[in-house]
């Protein structure tokens, strides 16, 4: 009803403000992306190894210079945003048994999966070393696991051991610490791959997806001796050992297939045992196709959905060269010709685009409270707007069912749908309260309004509204027709100079944050 | 929405690219081994339907209202074996011994329908819901076990040379006047539509809107911004129209309940576009019923099927008579082995598909069953494809949308939906 009267009053005027907008319509620039993504190199590097640009990331970047800012990315650790992490979500730190016993072997509700999901979210929208947080989202892609397949919630043990551990680590070692996790061979039933009732789905997976991709150069045949040489690799899951070591990996003999194989023109002889797997996986990773699938999916997260082939042909030999050395091939990528004149290339997925606006509006601990609406709970826990809006636009953190991971292109999430929840979330973003502006202001929120809208933008006319908002949001000037359209939305018939009451203002200053974070210009990286 | 004549650019240019290059499929189709010049009745019993034509279905549908064709896509594999059970066929219950379906409703005799699909059984006596069994890919080249290949030349409809997603090549050829002509009732749009702009997702319309407070301000403040930035804006535009669109004439609520999943969902959404008036040509939803059964298949088949079968229902049962200008067909990406590991299957090879609607040839299992002896088996594991799923899409796009054959070879190039290959699936 709020809405109702808001359009008739909005009616005066509507008619000569939507044939200026009709006007502007007319004169369509038919932009390419990268025009609207702008020629600021540095403003691009932090769109790409960061949830978000914000005015501190970008003043830092703008300080130290690219090359600078990169390497200091590679090194960081934010001690502080993991203590807080860690207080905040303590389940994230427990380890196989203990999340056996809590969980009552996966019988009873746990909270577990939901203290994860939390603490990525917290970490993508809070951690200083943002470009470790930006890769641990890669590799959870990379090796992804469904969170709720398994009732005994160990992707909390391979989020820790095997991804954040080796996330700016070694390949060669994430991969190894991959095949020998609980959660993975849960997840593709290679814990019921035993001789005589062979099961394919981990070893077509695993080359397929995780090391040589497909037409990397492994055969249907290479596949079957794969799922042989992995049978009988499983983990402790029944009681009694459980309630001691529930997750721990473990070789049973008596189920592996004994006879001789044939992996990737190599014999493998009769009777190989446990030996057989760490063999068959140097053989993977000494592969070239390996090489070249890990830089084909790096340069496609972080240059272009159709990755440039030459820079995939250096960081795949960077790859060899180092020997898998996930901090090499960064470097190259990121310091590369083709980076920069990748800018605007890449759609923001619906977690980027939502965290990114959260770190634009300066969100931080304090305001996520009010916009869960549930008191005493941040913003990043379940229920509350971010984790409910990623969930209906697709993005739920770990709840990827499939082992391909959230695909990485525009193809996919360029989409009405995915579009239309992104929307939601903004508006409940930018019209809830922001605390943090009451605090850091108090004055300025008491006189000028009290929504996350106004604490951007923080004017009393139209243009400074304008012209704050898209310098707070956006880090870059908007084309004349674009800023003309935004500026006839605010000032309607009225002289755009002039100070306007505080509720026409502030009620049109969320309308503008809202529609900017959901304009290219904002969803572009 | 592209403009008419952004339309009609497309449609030249992508006709040339179909036409032009697809070296790699210029050797003639190949006929299925379906003899066809024998009678249908093989040693196996089942009822073996060839091509008796097809001209006066495609005839007939010319003149009438617009005719919706519903593509359900069951993800990552469904085990269509114990499905549409053969339990006629000596070898089924030797290679399933834990997990064969013992108790099948009997559809002929050879056929049965797991019971965890009894819904669908009413359809089947009725004659308004039909299989075609031992579908996928007639060329051996084509066969692939990799969910995600073999999802994306599904989808696409050609293992090479072919501009898109199949059904974007039907929407750039076909005339129609709605902005939900081409609906991807699910959560993105899917890559049977890539290449066509003007496809829309819609996971659920009473979603449809915003909600900020400067309501139609705000939207069309959306729409001036997105349109400025021109193709990267395009899709922030197209949500912004359709909001309008909406909030002017929102479609009904359904008349029946859908069982709450990714299909229930999209089959809900499907109904309310048609009995809204939104005049959908193509809609795409996708079963997400748990079909990537490598382990503990038959607790999981009987927690899914149930959904999966009262989800069809439902749609049937929501559009009553306006069924009668709707054609659903159900495809996976390829089936399951025909013999069990410890509990589950792994990547197969053919499949079955589901047809339903009143023009569908329904009460039968059309095709021709290979048979699941050891001889008889793909590379001695997989059930034989018989029928090009190509085919079954083309007679129902012939018979029930309009499209002539030489619009089918574009979209299918390589004559794998010509009418010699139809098998005689509408009445």
């Amino acid at each position: 009803m709020m809405q109702r009267r808001t359009f008739l009053q909005l009616a005066g005027y509507s008619a000569l403000y939507g044939s200026l907008l009709a006007d502007l319509g007319r004169s369509a620039l038919a932009m390419e992306p990268g025009e609207i993504a702008g020629s600021d190199l540095d403003l691009h590097l932090l769109r790409r190894i960061s949830f978000g640009p914000t005015p501190a990331s970008l003043a830092r970047v703008r300080d130290l210079g690219r090359a600078a800012y990169i390497e200091e990315q590679l090194g960081a650790s934010d001690l502080l945003a993991e203590t807080l992490t860690a207080a905040l979500y303590p389940l994230i730190n427990t380890t196989g048994s203990a999340i056996y016993l809590s969980t009552g072997a996966g019988f009873v509700v746990n909270i577990h999966q939901l203290e994860l999901q939390s603490a990525m979210l917290h970490r993508a929208l809070l951690s200083s070393a943002q470009l470790h947080e930006v890769m641990v989202d890669f590799w959870n892609d990379h090796f992804n696991t469904y969170i709720r397949k398994n009732p005994v919630p160990m992707k909390i043990d391979f989020d820790r051991n095997v991804i954040r551990a080796n996330a700016l680590g070694n390949f060669k070692t994430l991969l190894k610490a991959s095949v020998r996790s609980a959660e993975m061979l849960h997840y593709l039933d290679n814990w019921l791959n035993r001789s005589g009732q062979i099961n394919e789905n981990y070893a077509r997976e695993l080359l397929e997806l995780h090391t040589l991709g497909k037409g990397g150069g492994y055969t249907e045949a290479d596949m079957k001796a794969l799922s042989l040489i992995l049978s009988g690799l499983g983990f402790v899951s029944d009681l009694p050992l459980s309630a001691l070591a529930y997750g721990t990996v473990q070789f049973n003999a008596s189920q592996h297939d004994g006879s001789a194989k044939s992996f990737l023109g190599v014999e493998f002889p009769a009777g190989g045992g446990e030996a057989e797997i760490d063999r068959a996986l140097d053989l993977i990773l000494a592969h070239p196709g390996t090489a070249h699938f890990i830089a084909t999916k790096l340069c496609r997260r972080f240059v272009a959905d159709t990755p440039p082939p030459a820079l995939v042909e250096r960081v795949a030999a960077s790859f060899t060269a180092t020997g898998g050395d996930i901090k090499a091939m960064l470097r190259l990528i990121l310091n590369s010709a083709e980076f920069e004149a990748s800018a605007g290339a890449k759609l923001k997925r619906p977690l980027e685009a939502m965290v990114g606006a959260l770190r634009a509006c300066g969100i931080n601990q304090v305001d996520q409270i009010a916009n869960t609406n549930l008191f005493g709970i941040p913003v990043a826990a379940p229920n509350g707007l971010l984790f409910n809006s990623l969930v209906q636009a697709g993005h739920e953190p770990f709840g990827w069912v499939p082992p391909n991971g959230y695909p990485d292109s525009a193809d996919y999430w360029a989409n009405s749908n995915t579009m239309l929840y992104q929307q939601k979330f903004l508006v409940g973003l930018v019209e809830g309260i922001s605390f943090g502006y009451l605090l850091s202001d108090p004055v300025s929120f008491l006189t000028l309004g009290n929504s996350v809208a106004t604490g951007v933008t923080r004017a009393k006319t139209p243009r400074q509204a304008v012209n704050n908002a898209v310098a707070n949001l956006l880090f870059t000037p908007l084309p004349e027709a674009a800023s003309a359209a935004a500026l006839a939305f605010v000032a309607q018939d009225a002289d755009p100079d002039a100070e306007m009451t505080n509720t026409e203002l502030e009620m049109r200053v969320k309308g503008l944050v809202f529609v900017l974070l959901a304009s290219p210009w904002f969803l572009l990286r | 929405m592209l403009s008419r004549r952004a339309l009609l650019t497309l449609l030249a240019a992508s006709g040339t690219a179909a036409c032009g290059s697809r070296p790699g499929e210029t050797t003639a189709p190949t006929v299925a081994p379906q003899a066809a010049g024998s009678s249908g009745a093989t040693s196996s019993g089942v009822t073996s339907t060839t091509s008796t034509g097809g001209g006066t279905t495609a005839g007939s549908a010319a003149g009438a209202s617009p005719h919706t064709l519903v593509v359900v896509f069951q993800r990552f594999a469904a085990d269509w074996l114990n499905l549409l059970v053969p339990y006629g066929d000596p070898d089924y219950a030797a290679l399933r011994p834990n997990i064969k379906v013992g108790n099948p409703l009997d559809l002929d005799g050879y056929f049965g329908l797991n019971p965890g699909l009894a819904d669908l059984k009413p359809l089947y006596d009725n004659g308004r819901l039909g299989f075609v069994a031992a579908t996928g890919w007639v060329p051996q080249e084509a066969r692939d076990r990799s969910h995600f290949f073999a999802q994306s030349i599904a989808e696409a409809g050609a293992r090479s040379g072919a501009y898109g997603g199949w059904l974007a090549r039907v929407m750039l050829r076909d005339s129609h006047e709605s902005t939900w002509a081409a609906l991807a009732a699910e959560s993105a749009v899917p890559a049977s539509f890539q290449g066509y702009a003007g496809a829309i997702a819609v996971r659920n319309f009473a979603d449809y809107q915003h909600g900020s407070v400067m309501g139609d301000a705000a939207t069309a403040l959306i729409e001036t911004i997105a349109g400025l930035a021109g193709t990267p804006g395009e899709r922030i535009r197209q949500l912004a129209e359709g909001m309008r669109l909406l909030q002017a004439s929102p479609p009904p609520e359904p008349t029946v309940s859908y069982p709450a999943t990714s299909l229930g969902q999209g089959l809900k959404v499907a109904a309310q576009a048609i009995r809204g008036g939104l005049a959908p040509r193509v809609i795409s939803v996708s079963s997400e019923d748990d079909w990537d059964t490598h382990v503990n298949q038959v607790s999981r088949h009987a927690a899914a099927l149930p959904n999966f079968a009262g989800a069809l229902r439902a749609f049937h049962d929501d559009l009553g008579e306006l069924m009668d200008g709707v054609t659903l067909v159900t495809m996976t990406e390829f089936g399951r082995k025909a013999k069990e590991n410890l509990g589950g299957t792994d990547h197969g090879t053919a499949s079955s598909m589901l047809l339903m609607g009143a023009g569908v040839l329904g009460g039968r299992v059309h095709g021709q069953w290979p048979g699941l002896s050891s001889s008889a088996l793909y590379q001695g594991e997989d059930l034989e494809p018989t029928t090009d799923f190509r085919s079954v899409l083309g007679e129902l796009l012939a018979g029930r949308m309009g499209v002539s054959s030489e619009l089918l070879e574009e979209i299918f190039p390589g004559g794998y939906a010509a009418p010699a290959n139809w098998r005689g699936i509408l009445r």
